[in-house]
């Protein structure tokens, strides 16, 4: 086990250089200059030249990638042009926002689809899967915008069961005592309940909305193995030796079709992480989706890169998790990595 | 007929309306060895599978299977999951896809085990299976509990097969082309394996197969099915010795021959008609080498009589099929 830890972590590291490299790359090769975007059209070309010395823009680009890996792991992640604030502190606050958010959903997502994708399967009434099908259409189908507005509508102005979008508590209450960044997390742990309650609240929307997309399509995924499987000739054999059809399922059904699904929900996860823009601007979240796009089009070097590679190791870790998870599962998986 | 483990009374099976098994009547004896042939799709792999109660929900099953004396209750899935296992054991032709790759064999031996006997402690379950993989001849059976499928042959993993289908004692083994995925060494020892054991434990056998040369060396009767009809059924000896059914004979002739070398084998010429598109006379009749164009062939649907010997055939012509036999 430890073998398939360390195989996968070397083949993770080598992933997070790729993308780091990527997104360094994206950055330079595309149009414009940021001494020029940080001075204006009318600063004197001297001007921006020792700017771009001072930012090391003037240097050759093995030089700045090496020196953006070096500094990104040692914690200096530099300095917003745009914002001319330390990217760190940019980050802080908002990096953590996002990376609630996005596993909230994460988790609403995988267990929501575990549990519908089980019942679908398994359920021989025409009315369950009829009604189970058309909610993974749905969830593949709708706008994630729109789709949020509704629970807005519906939660908030309508009923009332939820806060509107103001973020991620209520007004007048104190964020709980930094440990994670994660307000539910940090709530719990100083044990503040009505912050948790709170937070859980807030967070409980915005969640269901980025998570819809993902529910849909990991349904799809986990009732397609699960029937496949099912048709399996060791279900048949189980069931000849007196298994009942619930303890079939339960003990080989849904073990062997989980693990293609557990290996996509790790896909998934890392889209969460990255991809709340839309979400969070109609949640008014304030999470890292913003500060990023607004970095991109200012070609905001620090942030862009720093997030990207924030997003990268949160991502590696995920899937590592998934990977063990798999390993253990399916002791074929296993014995691969340690045969070679 | 106290004396008989298995008593099948005109037991139709259909899917959609398409009759795969039409009026099937069948007895077994506590002992006894049956071969159940036929060509692919003749419905075999369907009647095995109509006795334990697992054919699909969309099969609609009519008639009686009466089991030591009592009736399967067979719309009732949770009644007959205590005969599954328990009274009548099952092995499957695949041992490769029949075991969860991702659990241990003694998980799975546990399963079958604790099916049949839900009060078992852990520990006894794991000693029993230990002691079923000694009995198929598995060496250091306690240790190898602990491996997974893959990382057995097709043969050992077939003889655990066995050994996990005999988890309940059952007094029934149906075995469904058991040594169809081995090679042909192999398919000798688990032969021979399933031979002893039945012997040994008086358990009987229906072997599913469409290799004459088994059901030669394994059994005591011989049952054809032809597109979801009983053809035929007498002992194997008989049968080997004079095919009363031109459909046996045309099988018992397309085995291959050691002392002689054909220019290639001898097939039955034609192919089995879909289930259910039998007209009104014997489904047999357009390939049949004695009936192909006989008026009551065609036109009349031969019945499961008795004949001199004791066996039973379905054919308008096997009385006359001696003579014929012997003239050409």
């Amino acid at each position: 086990m430890i073998r398939t830890v360390l195989a996968r972590l070397g083949l993770s590291l080598t992933a997070a250089l790729g993308a780091a490299l990527f997104a360094f790359l994206t950055l330079r090769v595309g149009p414009g200059d940021p001494a020029r975007l940080v001075l204006g059209a009318f600063a004197s070309d001297e001007a921006v030249a020792a700017l771009r010395a001072e930012m090391g823009l003037d240097k050759p680009y093995v030089v700045q990638f090496v020196h953006y890996i070096a500094d990104f792991v040692t914690g200096d992640w530099g300095k917003s042009y745009a914002m001319g604030e330390p990217v760190r502190s940019l980050l802080a606050d908002r990096f953590p926002a996002t990376i609630e958010l996005g596993l909230c959903a994460f988790v609403i997502a995988v267990a929501m689809a575990l549990l519908c994708g089980m019942v679908g399967s398994y359920a021989r009434r025409d009315w369950i899967t009829r009604l189970l099908r058309t909610l993974a259409s749905f969830s593949i189908g709708v706008p994630q915008f729109w789709f949020g507005l509704i629970l807005l509508m519906v939660g908030f102005e309508c009923l009332g069961l939820f806060p509107g979008p103001v973020g991620r508590l209520g007004f007048g209450v104190p964020p709980p005592p930094s440990v994670t960044g994660l307000y539910t997390v940090d709530a719990l742990l100083a044990g503040d309940l009505a912050t948790f309650a709170d937070a859980c609240r807030h967070l409980l929307l915005p969640a269901v909305t980025l998570g819809l997309l993902p529910f849909g399509f990991l349904l799809r995924l986990f009732w397609a193995n699960l029937d496949d499987v099912a048709n399996e000739p060791f279900v048949l054999v189980g069931r000849s030796r007196g298994m009942t059809r619930w303890q079939v399922f339960r003990r080989y059904v849904v073990p062997n079709a989980i693990v293609p699904t557990l290996t996509a929900s790790g896909l998934v996860l890392g889209q969460m992480l990255a991809g709340s823009v839309l979400v969070e601007r109609v949640f008014n979240w304030p999470g890292a989706g913003a500060l990023v796009t607004q970095g991109i089009l200012q070609q905001d070097y620090s942030v862009v890169q720093t997030f990207i590679l924030l997003s990268a190791v949160v991502y590696i870790v995920a899937n590592l998790c998934v990977d063990v998870l798999v390993a253990a599962i399916d002791p074929r998986i296993a014995r691969k990595d340690t045969a070679g | 007929m106290t004396g008989s483990l298995l008593e099948i009374e005109r037991l139709s099976v259909s899917f959609g309306g398409l009759r795969v098994l039409d009026d099937i009547d069948l007895k077994l004896a506590p002992g006894d060895r049956l071969g159940l042939v036929g060509e692919s799709g003749s419905g075999k792999s369907t009647l095995g599978l109509a006795i334990l109660g697992l054919l699909v929900d969309t099969a609609s099953v009519s008639g009686t299977i009466r089991f030591a004396g009592a009736a399967l209750p067979i719309g009732d899935d949770r009644a007959m999951s205590a005969i599954r296992g328990g009274r009548i054991g099952f092995v499957y032709q695949d041992p490769m896809g029949g075991f969860s790759p991702i659990h241990t064999v003694g998980r799975h031996m546990h399963h079958a085990i604790a099916a049949a006997e839900p009060d078992i402690s852990r520990r006894a379950a794991r000693e029993r299976a230990a002691a079923l993989l000694a009995e198929v001849e598995i060496r250091d059976s306690a240790a190898r509990l602990d491996d997974y499928p893959h990382q057995f042959s097709g043969g050992m993993l077939q003889r655990i097969m066995i050994a996990s289908a005999l988890a309940g004692n059952p007094q029934l083994l149906i075995a469904d082309e058991p040594t169809t995925a081995l090679d042909a060494t192999t398919q000798a020892n688990v032969l021979r394996l399933l031979d002893r054991i039945a012997s040994a434990r008086g358990m009987a056998v229906i072997l599913i197969t469409h290799d004459l040369g088994v059901v030669g060396r394994f059994c005591g009767d011989l049952a054809v099915l032809y597109c979801g009809n009983l053809v035929s059924l007498t002992t194997v000896a008989r049968a080997m010795a004079n095919p009363v059914h031109p459909y046996t004979r045309g099988l018992l002739d397309a085995r291959p021959r050691l002392d002689e070398k054909p220019a290639r084998l001898r097939t039955i010429g034609g192919v089995l008609p879909r289930a259910g598109a039998a007209g009104g006379g014997c489904a047999f009749e357009p390939r049949c080498a004695l009936g192909r164009g006989v008026a009551i062939c065609r036109n009349e649907r031969p019945l499961l009589l008795a004949n001199r010997s004791g066996d039973r055939v379905a054919c308008h012509l096997a009385g006359a099929e001696s003579e014929v036999a012997a003239s050409c």
